[in-house]
């Protein structure tokens, strides 16, 4: 099923975990787990919400697959396993119909049989315009899932405009959705997708009870029910969140643990203060200014794993507003700055992006080399384009990251220095979704990191022009090529892995050469292991998965 | 009197009219999409859409600021736009956790403040006198954040006899008040010195002496309680504004308190927040001001309070 390259960065991947990682004490468990204890957790901000219509964040999922089962998952090579799925799914020869038996005997913690039912109506609560999924684009190719959408929406309106409008409005359901039997479910498509299944491998298809989300509201996004391992036992907002184990969980034996206390609140510094005494057993992240030191530590750098390309780091070059509308002053950006420069900023974790895609992804060309840095090559492409004198131009940047600000100044210094005058616009943390409103940025610092590994996921989202809008875009250079574009049409219906592979380095070959982005480095992290904490899965795709951990002491 | 008081309480109200208003304009011009934070990085422009129709974010800035005066007209502080919670509650399951923080502090720097500044006024120009001079001034330089963390670092982390951080009972409130109390002991040390220095010349204490009151019933008795007077004015305004101290303390030791409620707010745009937590330390602050006046004429019958 893994094209070979994909198998080859897979390859790569884990030499760089083993290189890096120091005799990480990964994989190496021998002894069977142990039953018992309380994993203890940190997260510096509060959980914004458990409804999986709702979760986006890395913590939110650690935090969402404990509480919830998807129906397909991802092993540790990132290939589609079954979850709650019997099998792959059975797909139809014109690729347009996913038959899924269901696991028999699963119980949502309420103590309710999930059936095919739950996940028609799971399906169709991501793609109804009241619950404001944030995912609802992953199932809009599903036969109908448009006409149902837009029916909820005029029932919206109607129901706004007057309380005696109709309450339904054909059609109720998504007629791609339907529950064959109590234990098959069937899902048809619009047009072939390729990462269909992928899709459904990832938060998005968490399974939800209908009468617990009727009967608690909006209050389920507080008081989840679902299938996972563990259920929400107290969240004390701002404060803690505890878990326990499921005593209905499907899987004899799992989960290991009792419980998962999870403390809120405690910031980067504290966190590793607690961490070395023994207070936390798991810390996502360790920042730049800890770093060093537990590389160093003869104990501490065993904790470390290290997590390869999960990000990349990016400038947008507004495609849409002069100077950057012409590709020569793009491809001059990304001549004139030194992005290893950049990675001695910090500390050389990670490595120069020859564009948008990483390690992670299937597609991974490691024989693409990034735009050299050539000041004079800068100069004279700009030159051409008619800006020998240089120019300015604004940034936007988040004051508050530490790795955004690093990379920016880095770019100020370096683009002043072929006549390209940048002035900051500051944007305190989150607020730089500003950027996303079209024809107001010409540049702007901001990361991706991909849902899963294939490139699709990130590459129709960061520079597919069809998907261009004035308001809520990610595409932020607002790029738009009618090649890729086309491209992209092809590569969504091609199920060929290595045909599939090619057409997507087609486009990051198109994408390349065009520059809409100034691509700067992908990043790596580390995630911090007490010796004593086992079964974790640490992923660079978020996010790591601890539901089967386990306490050795 | 009745006049003055309703004269006091009218103008409170309006401070605290004017602190809604001039809130809601800076943290509105603030650059940043709210929607986009609501919806999460990856939602499509349609729930992007939906959500400021919901919460009225493309209506002008002043037909906003309406809705927020009419909605606190009725009591309502509004919701989070992040956790969804009502701000009155969020605001009043954190608040046990900072009034505590709060209590434990003032009660140590008073411990410790009420005796060196009696004793320093006693020992006037001796050795003792300079030292705590000189340990009151520096205490008074530390900024609060440097200090929790050095705190932190040192008694917790390093040696062990604190929990690094979070809140699981008393214990945990023993360090974070330590460093409050820190920063406010030189202060109310020099402060209670000064007054007591002022005290002990007047003619009241030297006729006690000539009576033949002993020195400790002289200083602890007599003179203590007159130079008390103008502490008890700032101590109210300052247990009031401890919410500027409580906020550093609160975040280094991540306690769930409205310190640590109020930063998370900035750094999320949670605008109702933000709102909800400066209104509350601002009433905190009016009604310190409005109990000081009241506290003031009970302690010191010669006084007319300013009602």
């Amino acid at each position: 099923m893994i094209p070979k390259l994909a198998r080859f960065s897979i390859a790569l991947l884990l030499c760089a975990r083993i290189a890096l990682g120091a005799g990480a004490p990964e994989g190496a468990q021998p002894q069977a787990p142990k039953r018992g204890g309380v994993l203890r957790l940190d997260t510096s901000s509060d959980i914004h919400s458990l409804d999986p219509t709702a979760i986006y964040s890395a913590f939110e999922g650690i935090v969402g697959y404990m509480v919830y089962r998807s129906l397909l998952d991802f092993d540790q090579n990132e290939n589609l396993i079954p979850m709650l799925a019997e099998t792959l799914p059975q797909i139809s020869a014109d690729r347009l119909t996913y038959t899924f038996p269901l696991r028999r005997g699963v119980r949502f913690s309420n103590g309710r049989e999930v059936v095919a039912d739950d996940w028609v109506y799971s399906i169709e609560r991501h793609l109804d315009p009241r619950n404001n999924s944030s995912y609802s684009n992953y199932y809009i190719n599903i036969t109908g899932a448009t006409a149902f959408k837009e029916a909820r929406e005029k029932e919206q309106l109607a129901g706004a405009a007057s309380p005696r409008a109709p309450r339904t409005i054909e059609p109720k359901t998504v007629a791609g959705l339907r529950a064959i039997d109590r234990h098959t479910l069937q899902i048809h498509l619009e047009r072939p997708d390729a990462i269909f299944s992928d899709v459904l491998a990832t938060p998005v298809s968490f399974v939800v009870p209908r009468e617990e989300v009727e009967r608690l509201g909006g209050a389920f996004a507080a008081h989840p029910v679902g299938c996972g391992p563990f259920v929400l036992a107290e969240w004390s907002p701002g404060r803690s969140i505890r878990l326990d184990r499921n005593p209905n969980y499907f899987r004899t034996g799992e989960p290991h643990l009792d419980h998962v206390d999870i403390a809120i609140g405690p910031d980067a510094a504290t966190e590793i203060m607690m961490f070395e005494r023994g207070e936390l057993d798991y810390v996502p992240m360790v920042s730049s200014a800890d770093y060093l030191r537990l590389k160093r530590s003869p104990t501490l750098r065993n904790c470390m794993y290290p997590l390869v390309g999960g990000d990349v780091i990016y400038i947008s070059l507004n495609c849409e507003l002069p100077p950057f509308n012409d590709a020569r002053v793009r491809r001059a950006m990304n001549h004139a700055v030194d992005k290893q420069r950049i990675l001695k900023t910090m500390l050389n974790r990670g490595s120069v992006a020859h564009g948008l895609l990483t390690p992670v992804n299937k597609s991974y060309n490691e024989k693409m080399a990034p735009y050299p840095y050539d000041p004079d090559k800068a100069r004279e492409l700009l030159a051409e384009a008619g800006y020998a004198k240089g120019f300015e131009t604004e940034l936007v940047v988040a004051a508050d990251s530490e790795l955004f600000m690093k990379a920016a100044l880095v770019v100020q210094r370096d683009l002043a220095a072929v006549g390209v005058k940048v002035e900051f616009k500051k944007i305190q943390g989150q607020a730089l979704y500003i950027g996303q409103k079209r024809k107001t940025v010409s540049m702007e610092v901001w990361d991706w990191s991909p849902n899963f590994s294939d490139p699709e996921d990130t590459l129709n989202v960061l520079v597919n022009g069809e998907r261009i809008t004035d308001d809520g875009c990610n595409n932020t250079a607002f790029y738009s090529s009618d090649k890729v574009n086309r491209l992209f049409h092809m590569g969504s219906a091609e199920f060929d892995p290595s045909k599939r592979l090619r057409i997507y380095q087609r486009i990051e070959e198109q994408v390349f050469d065009d520059a809409p982005y100034l691509f700067l480095i992908q990043v790596d992290s580390d995630e911090l292991h007490q010796p004593w904490l086992k079964g974790v899965k640490p992923r660079a795709i978020w996010p790591s998965r601890l539901e089967n951990a386990w306490i050795d002491r | 009197m009745i006049r003055r008081l309703l004269m006091r309480i009218f103008w409170s109200f309006m401070t605290l009219l004017a602190t809604a208003v001039l809130t809601f304009l800076l943290v509105n011009v603030v650059p940043g999409d709210a929607a986009h934070l609501i919806a999460g990085p990856k939602a499509s422009p349609e729930v992007i859409a939906q959500i400021r129709e919901t919460y009225h974010f493309d209506d002008p800035l002043i037909v906003r600021l309406g809705h927020y005066l009419a909605q606190l007209a009725h009591g309502d502080l509004g919701q989070s736009y992040v956790t969804e919670q009502p701000v009155t509650q969020a605001i009043l399951t954190r608040l046990p956790t900072t009034a505590a923080l709060s209590a434990i502090a003032v009660v140590m720097w008073m411990v410790i403040a009420v005796p060196l500044g009696v004793l320093t006024a006693r020992f006037r120009g001796s050795w003792f006198d300079r030292g705590t001079l000189i340990i009151a001034t520096v205490s008074l330089s530390l900024p609060a954040f440097w200090l929790a963390r050095m705190m932190q670092y040192w008694l917790a982390y390093k040696l062990g006899w604190f929990p690094v951080a979070l809140f699981r009972g008393f214990g945990h409130l023993l360090l974070p008040g330590m460093v409050l109390a820190i920063l406010f002991i030189g202060y109310y040390a020099r402060l209670i010195h000064t007054n007591m220095c002022e005290v002990l010349e007047s003619d009241y204490i030297r006729t006690a002496r000539a009576k033949g009151v002993s020195e400790q019933a002289v200083h602890f008795k007599h003179a203590l309680r007159n130079a008390m007077i103008p502490v008890v004015t700032i101590l109210g305004m300052d247990v009031a504004g401890l919410l500027g101290g409580v906020l550093f303390v609160e975040n280094v030791f991540a306690l769930p308190g409205i310190g640590t409620l109020a930063v998370q707010s900035v750094f999320n745009l949670d605008v109702p927040i933000i709102m909800g937590t400066v209104l509350f330390s601002a009433m905190l602050v009016v009604f310190a001001n409005l109990v000081v006046d009241i506290l003031y004429r009970w302690i010191d019958p010669r006084i007319q309070a300013a009602f």
